[in-house]
């Protein structure tokens, strides 16, 4: 059963790393983009945590918080279709010409 | 709105093990079939399991603290027998023990 | 319960543990641009939510504490209902289904603050939640060994102290209420919310004393 955010009471024997990073740019943007699109009434936030739960449990552990974000966000709006892929494909495509310019 | 609560403070209550298995919950696994005590009736709030799938989330449902004995949660709780866990639960996930 | 399927991955699902790290940045702006040239969300909105966050941190939580140190009828107010005073001083949540309940740690129970299936935390009054509180380390363990990791973290309670681990499983966001360091009684609120640090506030620290 794939529940990979289920996680209260599983082992765990790392040592738990108590820095902070700062964050970054586009972890800023994603976060803001959340809060935008939730007080324009296009998500909830149950509606993000379910799309995030629904992520690869392989995923789910290896990615980094903002990053299941992202990914969560992308694909809510895809299913509510906000944005298509196609769209999101172009967009990628065209920042990275300009990165690499 | 206190009247329309099934369970008082100070209730036993068991929370129901989840059978479905699909869809989005917000009662862990780790606490499905463990006895804890009502400690406060919080109200009515929309159901998120429902609002998940961009639906009202109502009726909205009865929302309580529930704390739980550690001991009784964890096989090997090393710590004492005073220490609790408090959780939020809807009322749709309790059952009196 | 729903019994809709969200499990099933198809074989040709990207898996994204794989793509390189600038992927996200990416994605994230490639998204941006198509919400703002749809309208969707407006520069202005965007401006201003970044500018909130970053400007947002513990320091009002820290206020409300010291407040409530030396204000009794606030304290028991706080305690009894938090949404509705915090309000009364301009303290909003961003989502108006949110609401706040403020645990009190005194010489015989400590409360330690953690949400195990994903990071809920008061964040209009904290801030951003710092990086271990999200880990699925501290998201596993906090349950089942508290006083393990209040350890990690360089706080030893005897075991006549009930500790109590909250799960923010709800629409309910925790801030704990610690307690008041001593030899501060004469302390301006403005000293005394010096001494509330953002770790206090969750329960994996005390605050600081009036010695440091």
């Amino acid at each position: 059963m794939n529940k990979p955010h289920d996680v209260g009471g599983s082992d765990n024997l790392e040592p738990i790393d108590q820095r902070d990073h700062a964050i970054s740019d586009w972890e800023l943007h994603i976060d803001a983009i959340r809060q935008v699109l939730g007080n324009n009434g296009i998500i909830n936030t149950d509606e993000l945590r379910r799309t995030i739960e629904s992520i690869r449990p392989d995923d789910y552990r290896n990615l980094l918080y903002y990053e299941r974000w992202s990914i969560a966000i992308r694909t809510l709006l895809l299913e509510k279709a906000i944005l298509s892929q196609p769209e999101i494909d172009l967009a990628i495509a065209q920042i990275e010409g300009m990165l690499d310019a | 709105m206190l009247n329309a609560s099934i369970f008082r403070v100070g209730d036993r209550v068991r929370v129901v093990q989840c059978i479905w298995g699909f869809g989005h919950v917000r009662t862990p696994k780790y606490i499905q079939n463990h006895v804890g005590e009502i400690r406060r009736v919080h109200g009515l709030y929309h159901n998120p399991e429902s609002v998940a799938h961009g639906r009202s989330g109502l009726p909205a449902k009865m929302l309580y603290s529930v704390s739980f004995q550690q001991s009784s949660i964890w096989k090997d709780y090393s710590g004492p027998e005073i220490d609790l866990l408090y959780m939020d639960v809807f009322e749709h996930w309790l059952e009196f023990a | 319960m729903n019994k809709t399927d969200h499990e099933q991955h198809s074989p040709h699902e990207e898996v994204h543990s794989q793509k390189e790290p600038g992927y996200y940045s990416k994605l994230t702006s490639a998204m941006e641009i198509i919400l703002l040239e749809k309208g969707i969300i407006s520069p202005e909105q965007l401006q201003a939510a970044i500018a909130a966050l970053d400007k947002r941190d513990y320091r009002d939580g820290a206020k409300i504490v010291a407040k409530a140190w030396t204000d009794q009828l606030f304290k028991k107010a706080l305690l009894h209902n938090a949404i509705n005073t915090v309000r009364q001083l301009g303290y909003t949540p961003d989502d108006d289904l949110v609401q706040l309940v403020v645990v009190e740690n005194t010489q015989f129970v400590h409360n330690l603050i953690v949400c195990t299936l994903c990071s809920c935390y008061p964040r209009w009054l904290l801030g951003r939640p710092p990086d271990w509180y999200k880990s699925l380390n501290y998201r596993s363990r906090a349950v089942k060994n508290p006083r393990g990791i209040l350890k990690e973290f360089g706080l030893t309670l005897p075991n006549y102290v009930e500790i109590r681990v909250v799960d923010s499983t709800a629409d309910i966001r925790y801030m704990v209420l610690p307690k008041r360091p001593k030899d501060t009684q004469n302390w301006s609120e403005k000293d005394l919310s010096k001494l509330v640090t953002r770790n206090s506030l969750i329960g994996i620290a005390e605050p600081l004393q009036s010695t440091n």
